[in-house]
């Protein structure tokens, strides 16, 4: 395959790399900011603070629940499925372990939305909300169509900024790059807004 | 020494610039600063039904025609058109008396305040203003056994000139101004012909390289439609040799003259995927990108021979197009619609019917701050946008934007027409953000005709019979949306655009 960078792709690689440069630079104040605000005695707003946190049973591992969005087995769309998972102070390394738990698939017989093989490399969010998911290549290998590949999209779309209000779009990329699609379809070059449409509605079932 | 030179800024001259209003042909010398281009508005304006009135007080000069008034300010890049302000690629110079504006913003403003279509073209350095007639050229090529033919055709009469050098073969197109539909050198196979390219110039020149298999060859004129034949026959094959395949189809689709007055006259079709991109497989083994082709090619042939538009494929043959190419292509053809087929693919059981996206598109905070910057004129005095910047870029990524109610309504009349043939339950009209769509600057959809996951729907999408019938209610939804959009436009159109006097 003849692969030229176009113009837009080098700039899109140059902005990357300015963001990237800011973000290493901003992220560990971040984070140490928001450690101190989740922490501290205050109570957090929810704006930044993770949802549904369920208060530290002494000696436990604290932990919250999240909604995770999987495809639906027997209709179009995703469905939520609701888990358990353990507390970061880290922004950052929380969105990792929830894009993590897409990965290990559903446990309630939906179907995973990301092949098992793929690898959460990093996760960042920037301070004004964009958070990047940096995935291995296998995340691009199972889908083909666009129908999956919207889910698969916005499966991990939808469980950041649903779960995690300080999150307001997200981008994924490929092996620490930005890529124009997954398989094809989805533009990938921007941030994306969650997209609630690509919900499986139950009416759907009833005109069968 | 350096720091004692003087910088000079005198205004250099340049190649002059035609510009053709209605059919009218005539040369303006530009005027060179910096990297802009300039050109001295009273020149351009002269004969045109035009009011300057300049106002030396606050360094502006405000033309008027027909109720609509444009304001330039001096060293501004910005033009006020009835009110809005327009960025211009640089700043507007009042030198010695002489207002001077950017040639290539030079549309930005005249067609608003004219009502009348402008263009320029930079490679050509031509300013297109009214009805201007642009022959557009069309190439294609097909391989048969020990011959390639090339076919160039135009749209209207234009003089070829044909020249044989060492390797290559070149045709000269000398017009002012041609639309070229080859966005991209063509590569073939077989040793006969190895690439046909446009590479322009003033002369508007494609060349022909030629192969280590190429004899001799025979090239003839036709008249209507103007086009020129050139058929390459090759050395006899070596044994051993395999026998090239045909690779596109030279059979020229019957032009029907399109209507006057009609606003969807060229129809761009993409078929999805392509090369080593398969696209969706289905579970029997079918590619997408083989359905995809099949069915586009239906699609262009309806809407030539049925509606009588132009209608072009995006590839028409198996090889791997980029995304952005593709709409690229729609755009440099300057086609009115854009419509890309796909097959969709799921992983869930038994999803199937057919679906028609358009762009969803949301801006960016960033994004809409900066543009409405820009249109706003909260730009700094000199603010630019040279090609390739990052406006550039936001305004490639929002070439979409502006058509998404017309792609909301065409993808709607396609939807309502497939639904009766592959019987989509539930499914229907969506948005999404596809790559493919963004940057198409005329209303473009994308059409997933059925799921080729579906082993049922997987088996009616590789009959032919099946596949004319998805391209027919494709067909009949570009119909649909063309009526309607033609009687919705008709009345304000008519009555903005002076007619012919009787």
């Amino acid at each position: 395959m003849n692969w030229r960078p176009s113009r837009a792709t080098v700039f899109i690689g140059l902005g990357l790399v300015a963001l990237l440069a800011i973000v290493v630079l901003a992220v560990p104040r971040l984070s140490r900011l928001l450690t101190r605000t989740v922490s501290d005695d205050e109570p957090a707003g929810e704006e930044t603070r993770a949802p549904h946190e369920e208060e530290p049973a002494a000696g436990a591992e604290r932990t919250i629940n999240v909604k995770l969005f999987f495809q639906a087995a027997d209709r179009p769309g995703l469905v939520m499925e609701e888990r358990t998972v353990p507390f970061s102070s880290d922004l950052g390394a929380q969105l990792k372990a929830v894009v993590g738990e897409l990965v290990r698939g559903s446990k309630s017989g939906l179907v995973a939305t990301l092949p098992p093989e793929t690898k959460v490399l990093d996760v960042f969010v920037t301070p004004r909300g964009v958070a990047y998911v940096d995935l291995s290549k296998e995340a691009s290998q199972g889908t083909s169509g666009s129908h999956d590949e919207l889910l698969s999209v916005y499966s991990i779309v939808n469980s950041l900024t649903v779960n995690f209000p300080a999150v307001k779009r997200v981008q994924i990329l490929l092996d620490d790059r930005p890529t124009d699609t997954l398989a094809g379809h989805v533009d990938l070059t921007r941030p994306l807004p969650p997209d609630l449409t690509v919900l499986a509605a139950s009416e759907l079932r009833r005109s069968e | 020494m350096l720091a004692g030179t003087p910088i000079v800024l005198l205004a250099a001259s340049s190649d002059p610039v035609v510009v053709i209003v209605d059919q009218q042909r005539r040369e303006i010398v530009p005027v060179v600063r910096g990297e802009a281009e300039l050109v001295p508005l009273a020149e351009l304006l002269q004969g045109m039904p035009v009011t300057a009135a300049p106002d030396p007080r606050v360094g502006a000069i405000t033309l008027t025609a027909e109720g609509h008034k444009v304001t330039l300010y001096d060293r501004k890049s910005l033009a006020s058109v009835d009110g809005d302000l327009r960025l211009l690629s640089s700043n507007v110079v009042l030198d010695a008396g002489r207002w001077l504006v950017p040639v290539d913003s030079v549309p930005r403003f005249l067609a608003p305040l004219l009502r009348k279509k402008a263009e320029w073209r930079p490679l050509q350095r031509t300013l297109l203003v009214g009805n201007v007639s642009v022959p557009r050229i069309n190439v294609r090529t097909a391989a048969s056994g020990n011959t390639v033919r090339v076919v160039i055709e135009a749209s209207e009469k234009v003089p070829f000139r044909v020249a044989q050098e060492q390797g290559r073969v070149t045709i000269a197109i000398p017009r002012d101004v041609i639309d070229v539909g080859l966005a991209q050198p063509e590569r073939l196979t077989g040793g006969i012909v190895d690439v046909v390219q446009f590479l322009g110039g003033k002369d508007n020149v494609f060349t022909i390289t030629l192969g280590r298999r190429f004899k001799e060859l025979q090239a003839h004129e036709e008249e209507t439609p103007s086009r020129l034949v050139i058929d390459f026959l090759a050395l006899p094959l070596a044994a051993g040799e395999p026998t090239p395949s045909p690779s596109a189809t030279a059979s020229a689709a019957p032009r029907v003259p399109v209507p006057e007055g009609q606003t969807v006259r060229t129809v761009v079709i993409d078929p999805g995927h392509g090369g080593d991109d398969v696209g969706a497989k289905g579970p029997g083994g079918t590619f997408e990108k083989d359905v995809t082709l099949a069915i586009a090619r239906k699609v262009r042939a309806a809407v030539a021979n049925q509606l009588g538009l132009q209608a072009f494929l995006t590839r028409d043959k198996d090889q791997e197009v980029a995304l952005d190419e593709r709409a690229s292509f729609a755009n440099n053809y300057k086609s009115d619609l854009f419509i890309s087929i796909h097959a969709n693919a799921s992983r869930a059981q038994g999803a199937r019917g057919s679906e028609v996206y358009f762009l969803s598109y949301q801006a960016s905070d960033d994004e809409s701050r900066r543009v409405a910057a820009l249109e706003g004129g909260e730009v700094p005095a000199g603010a630019s946008a040279p090609p390739g910047s990052d406006v550039a870029l936001i305004l490639w990524d929002m070439a979409q934007a502006e058509h998404l109610e017309e792609s909301s309504s065409l993808a709607s009349r396609i939807q309502e027409e497939l639904a009766g043939v592959t019987g989509s339950e539930g499914r229907g009209v969506k948005q999404a953000p596809f790559r493919v769509l963004v940057g198409a600057a005329m209303p473009a959809v994308l059409v997933e005709v059925a799921f080729i996951s579906n082993s049922e729907e997987e088996k009616l999408l590789t009959s032919d019979a099946y596949q004319g019938k998805i391209a027919a209610a494709v067909v009949r939804g570009i119909a649909r949306f063309q009526r309607e959009h033609t009687q919705r436009v008709a009345a304000p159109h008519e009555a903005a655009l002076p007619g012919p006097k009787s």
